[in-house]
This record gives structure tokens, sequence and C-alpha cells, in this order.
């Protein structure tokens, strides 16, 4: 096996997946301040080079298929783009030496983290010398790649029967395998590399978004790369679908923290604000809705956890309002923007929660444990919209919340929080890998539990696991949009994994075969650095005051 | 200004997590992992500072290209090829054709009717007696079906010939290989003989009554 082993693959990853959208990235930045403001980490601007060199792809792609017209075709327009492309960025920026839009922000301790991670995923390779769904992927992508559509017409193994799988990766494989002549296989390996430090750019980025701290988002991306996730951290797996929509994502986080940045201020009537906030954050609202077009096309079931990590967010600082007894302590907490949009989901989901009961009511005993089950998460909703009123006397919030907790805790399946400890105490599992474990309810029927060997247990011990007990007190110790974050998170994973009423809930209402990914929302890699750079401060606090007294 | 024990707690807090990050990330560094899971049919999913592309190269598709691109120009595109699980997905990546197989892809394990065959029912058993005969039989009946339904034909056989790939080693219907090769000139006629590969077409008379003479 040479050492260069696929090396002109990388070369044909980096002019598909990465030129196009880097030249265009360059000129958007000379166009628009925002965008310039956005992309100045450079994670973030190669991140957009991947992004819009995906998009463009997939828009070519989608318009030869409409057009009945083989994939191979693609190569005149996208050289004649590159072509146009770097005539523009050349006498718009290189020429007149106006370098800014090429600019950005790096870091010596980034660039080593991110070549050291190339290296290590070139040496390592992707995931592909075990039979799994890779294969079931780069089937998808060679059969696109062979009829040249998004949609091949037979089920692209057995030839019969078929079902949609968002297209937009394999497609772009496709394109890859049509005009290098390279191989899927090999081209899924050699990306893996890209992928990996893709992802890991990615969660830099959303670390700095929440912290607005680059110190602490380079220790959150050194951690991420050493700690365990749950399947999200799997660096060999980085060419999968599922792993370019977590690297989407996280960006989403980033570009929406950026957009709450830019909210209008507190005291102007809500018709007001929200004209102020189209017109001062349209350029970052249409990045957002591109990012979300693109998981939707990719792998679709990141825009549901995006949701449910903001839902966690927005749970968390309702809850630590109520128990503060400063109340206008956290500006950006307390916007009413969020709060109405806080307030609508609630009632939203009461009211889908109640209305999903009552379809169900013809297969529900007149009590039993799922009805239990479904009645829990309505009535939980709706004691959240209760406390989040200011009109509500403080006492009463206090006692709701209280009632609440206890209602949560004792839906909790002890013996199954401590079979993630010991996994001699498991419940009984399905026929295959991804089945639930099965719990007995308080009225001795059975409940849907994850099973903890899905990911979970290696994610969740210990690094995991024990953010449960940090992130909540790095909000008692200050509330900050980072700390609510962390912490509403980590509680609604932890509390939909150990409870198996809601977990019951949660896979009935989604139809999901696999609810327990809801743990992709614990970003354990950012607790922890904040945990490290809080402990490190304080200490050199100490030794710079030490220092200035001696001075 | 801290005090002493604040001081005194950071600089634990510090060392504590030091130690749980270096405890949760042995497994990137543990070289002897990489053995133990391979021996229990494990994913590597993360990455190991001593894992390489050689084990990529031995147990994916690679070796078999050339054979494969072969193979792609003497096929005829969208008929069905038999293989072992492994080579089956090696085959679909690479070839304009469909190969049925029984690895619970995206939930789609009942999906299909291949799986009384292939799920180590008859495919396994080719080394008892009338196992071949049933083979036989479930071949012609799946290329009536195909006529009757208009389903893609069932056409080739793909066996794959490598000793070193562990995937394909799994499978018994790579194990039964030098049964099938022996007896399949009866059902088929080889029209590929590579370096790893050999793809033999069903051409012979499978009647309805060969199919229905049980």
């Amino acid at each position: 096996m040479p050492i260069y082993f696929n090396a002109a693959s990388h070369l044909w990853i980096f002019g598909l997946f990465i030129f196009n959208g880097l030249l265009l990235t360059w000129m958007l930045r000379r166009c628009s301040k925002a965008f310039a403001e956005l992309t100045r980490p450079i994670e973030a601007q190669v991140l957009s080079a991947f992004f819009l060199s995906l998009a463009i792809n997939g828009l070519l792609l989608l318009l030869l298929d409409a057009l009945s017209l083989s994939f191979s075709l693609a190569q005149w327009p996208l050289l004649l783009l590159s072509i146009v492309l770097s005539v523009v960025v050349l006498f718009t920026i290189i020429k007149p030496r106006k370098y800014p839009a090429m600019l950005a922000d790096w870091g010596v301790l980034r660039a080593l983290l991110y070549c050291f991670i190339f290296i290590l995923l070139f040496y390592n390779g992707g995931l592909i010398e075990q039979v799994s769904d890779a294969w079931w992927h780069m089937s998808l992508a060679s059969k696109v790649s062979l009829e040249s559509t998004f949609s091949p017409e037979f089920g692209h193994l057995t030839g019969s029967g078929t079902r949609y799988y968002p297209p937009l990766w394999h497609a772009n494989l496709a394109l890859a395998n049509k005009l290098s002549g390279i191989s899927i296989p090999v081209l899924w390996n050699s990306f893996t590399a890209w992928g990996a430090v893709f992802k890991v750019m990615a969660f830099y980025l959303l670390a700095l978004g929440l912290s607005k701290d680059r110190w602490l988002a380079t220790i959150a991306a050194i951690l991420f790369v050493l700690l365990p996730g749950v399947g999200v951290s799997y660096l060999r797996v980085s060419a999968w679908p599922s792993h370019i929509s977590y690297t989407l994502w996280y960006t989403m986080f980033y570009v929406f923290v950026a957009i709450l940045d830019r909210l209008p201020e507190r005291e102007l009537p809500v018709w007001l604000s929200l004209r102020k906030l189209l017109i001062n954050t349209y350029p970052l609202l249409i990045i957002f809705s591109v990012l979300c077009v693109l998981v939707n096309f990719t792998h679709l079931a990141e825009l549901l956890w995006f949701a449910v990590a903001w839902l966690g967010y927005l749970l968390a600082a309702s809850i630590s309002r109520v128990l503060s007894s400063d109340s206008h302590y956290l500006a950006e907490r307390d916007h009413p923007f969020l709060r109405i949009g806080y307030k609508c989901t609630l009632l939203f989901l009461t009211c889908y929660s109640a209305w999903f009961v009552f379809q169900q009511s013809n297969e529900l005993a007149i009590i039993d444990d799922q009805l239990l089950a479904y009645l829990l998460p309505v009535v939980a909703f709706f004691l959240l919209l209760v406390i989040d009123f200011r009109r509500v006397p403080k006492a009463l919030t206090v006692g709701i919340l209280c009632l609440l907790f206890l209602l949560l805790a004792a839906s909790i399946d002890y013996i199954h929080l401590l079979s993630l400890f010991s996994p001699s105490l498991s419940m009984p599992t399905g026929q295959f890998y991804e089945s639930s474990s099965v719990a007995i309810g308080f009225l001795g029927d059975e409940l849907k539990v994850p099973n903890w060997s899905n990911q979970l247990r290696s994610g969740l011990l210990y690094s995991g696991g024990l953010s449960l007990l940090v992130a909540p007190l790095l909000v008692f110790i200050k509330p900050t949009r980072l700390s609510l974050m962390l912490a509403g998170t980590v509680c609604v994973a932890f509390l939909f994994c150990a409870s198996p009423y809601l977990y019951h809930w949660l896979q009935a209402i989604l139809a999901y075969h696999s609810p327990w990914r809801i743990s992709l929302i614990i970003l354990h890699p950012i607790t922890w650095a904040y945990v490290l750079v809080y402990l490190v401060r304080s200490f050199s606090k100490r030794a710079v005051d030490e220092k200035s007294i001696n001075a | 200004m801290p005090s002493f024990k604040q001081t005194v707690g950071s600089v634990i807090g510090i060392l504590l997590i030091a130690l749980m990050v270096g405890y949760d990330s042995r497994p990137h560094f543990d070289q002897s992992l990489i053995q133990v899971k391979r021996d229990n049919g494990s994913a590597q999913r993360n990455w190991n500072l001593f894992y390489g592309q050689r084990f990529v190269y031995y147990d994916s598709s690679f070796r078999y290209h050339a054979d494969l691109r072969s193979i792609k120009a003497l096929i005829e595109p969208k008929q069905l090829i038999l293989s072992d699980l492994a080579t089956s997905y090696y085959a679909a990546a690479i070839l304009p054709n469909y190969v049925p197989n029984v690895h619970r892809h995206h939930g789609r394990y009942k999906s299909f009717p291949w799986s009384e065959m292939l799920a180590n029912r008859v495919a396994c058993n080719l080394h008892q007696e009338g196992g071949l005969n049933d083979f036989r039989k479930f071949i012609a009946r799946q290329t009536l079906q195909s006529q009757k339904y208009k389903r893609p034909k069932f056409s080739y056989v793909l066996i794959n010939k490598d000793l070193n790939n562990r995937n394909v080693r799994l499978d018994c219907l790579w194990q039964r290989r030098i049964m099938l090769i022996e007896n399949i000139d009866t059902l088929a006629s080889m029209v590929f003989d590579g370096e790893y590969l050999q793809l033999y077409k069903l051409d012979r008379d499978l009647t309805p009554s060969t199919a229905d003479s049980d």
C-alpha cells in the first residue's frame, strides 16, 4: 500500500467541496459586513467554503436531474464558475490589495489541532473495513451516480421498493465519483480526514458562539477530540451523512447565537423590535435558513435536535428566573422575543401532546402506564408554561416547580439508571442493536427505555455523565447564556434517557427508532472546558494579583 | 484576591478534570484495544493512535477495484447479483447492479424476500445432502418471480476468493464457496475470473418444472 494512498482523491475533494465555496466566501465577505464579521474565524471561512460548495453542487445536480441530463455534464458549469469566481476574486480582492476579505482569525494551537486530526484520520481511514451502514450509503451514492438522478428508480440494493433518504451528501459524492472516476469507497475513505476536521472546527464555532471566549472554545475543541461523546465525536465516521449534518448543526448554533446577539433593546415594542431585528440581521437570517435547508437535505433529524437544545436552554432560563432573587440580572435571558417564543413553543407542545393522547385514546386502556406516559408531558409542558408568567405569585411558581420536580423524579426508573454503571442490571432488550430496552411501569405495563449500550454508556461514563452534576452548578455560580445552555441540554437529555415515561412518549410521538440520540445535545466538552478555564483563571488571577502587590 | 483555600481548590479541581480526561481518552491510545475490537467484531468508530489504513485496505473493497472495474465492463446493468454479505456491498458501491442482502441497514431487514435464502438457511446448507438442489430451486423460483413481477432479474453469482478479508470470512456463502464453485457449472458459466473475484452468469435452463419438482 503506497504512503500517498488516494492522494488524487484529496485533490478532487478540495476542488469540488472547497474551492468554489472558498472563492464565493471571499466575495461575500467583501460584499456583506455581517457575513465578514460572522466568518472572521478561519473555521467559519473553511466551513462556509464547504457548505457553499455542497449547496452549489446540489443546485446544479438538481437542475441536471430536472432536465434528465447526465451528472457528468456538471463539470462545465463548475469549471466556468471556478474561472469566473477566480477572475472576480483576482480583480476585486487580490489586485487592488483588499486582502482583509481573505484574512481570518486563527491560532497556532488550533492550526496544530486541525493538522493533527487530518493526519491522524488520513492514517486511520474511514470506518469501511466493517460491514456497516456506510456501505448502504455508498451503494446509494453509486446508484445516484450511475443513474444521474437524486431518486434512483428502484431501491438501490434490492432493486425492489425504495424510500426517501435526504440526498444532498450522496449526490455530492456521486458528482465526485462521476467527474474524477475515483470509486465511491475511496472518496468516502479520503473524505473522512476532511470531515473530521470540519466537525471539530464546527464544534469550536459552537463553543465560541456560546462563550465568546477563544481559549475556552479551543480547549472545548481539544476535549471534543479526546473525550468520547454520544456518537457525534466518532471521528472515523465523519463521512456519513449524519456527521456532515452534525457539522452543519453545530454551525447553526453559531449563527443563531450571532442573531441573538443582535436582538434589539428590550424596551422597544415587540413589532418595532421585530422590524429592527429583520433589518439588522437579514444576512444572518438568510445564512441560518440556508443551513436549515442543507440539514434538511443531508440528514434532517438535526433540525429537531437543534430545537430541543434551544428548548432546553429556555427551560433552564425560565427555571433560573423563578429561583433567582434578582429578576433583572440577565438581559439576554429575559428578552421579550425569547420569552414569547418560549411561551408559544410550550403552548404548542401542550396542545400537540394533548392531541396525541386523544389520537391514541382508542388503543389505550382506561388507565395504564402508556396513558400515564402520554399524559406526563402534557402536564409538564402546561406547568412550565404557567410558571413562566410573571403575574403568577413567586410562592406559587416555586410550589409548581417542586411539584414538577417530584413528578419527573418519580417517573425515572432508578434500576435502569443504575444499569448505566452496571450492565448486569440492564433491562431486557430487543433483537437488534438499536432496539429499546423494556422497563415495567408503576401499573405493571411495559415501557421503553434506551439501551445504554447504544453508544450511550461509552459516551456518558464518565465525563458525559458527570457534566449532569457540574452544569447546573455553573448556572448557580453564574447564569450566563453558556451555562444555561449547558445545564438545560444535559438535564433534558438525561431526563428523557432515564425516565421510561418520557422516553416512551418521545419514541411514540416521533415514530423514530432511536430517540436516544437526544443525548447528542449533551455538550460536555464545553462544560469541562468552562470549568477548566474558570479554575485556571481563578488560579492565575491570584498569581497576577501577587505580582502586582510585589510590584 | 483568591484565598489559599480557593487556590488549593482550583489546583485539585484541575487535577481531577485532568485525571477524568486521561481516563476517558484511554481508548485513543490503547494499542491492545484494536485487536480486542477486531476479535469481537466491534467497530473502531473513534480514532486510535495505532490504527492504520492497512486494516481498511485489507478488509474493504480496495483490493478488488481492478476486478470490479473489469466486471463493470462485462456485466449487464440492473441485474441482480448474489454474493456474500460483504462482497455484495462492495459490488453495490461500484457496479450498476442490485445485490440482495440481509444486513439490517436502516431498518429494512424484513423488507425483502431473500432473507430466507441468505439468512443462514438455504445458503449455508450447501454442504448437506440436497442443499445444492435447494439452492438451484431457489434460483429458479427467483427467476420466475422476476419475470412475473418485472423485478430485476437474478442473473449473476459473484464469488470472492480472498482469504484475508475478515468480513467475507464471516458469511456462510463465502464459507461454502468451494462447494458452490464445484457445482455451479450446472447452473451458470464463468464470465470473469480475476485475482480475487469470480463472476458467474446464470444461463442454464432453469425451467419452471425444475423449480416445482419438489
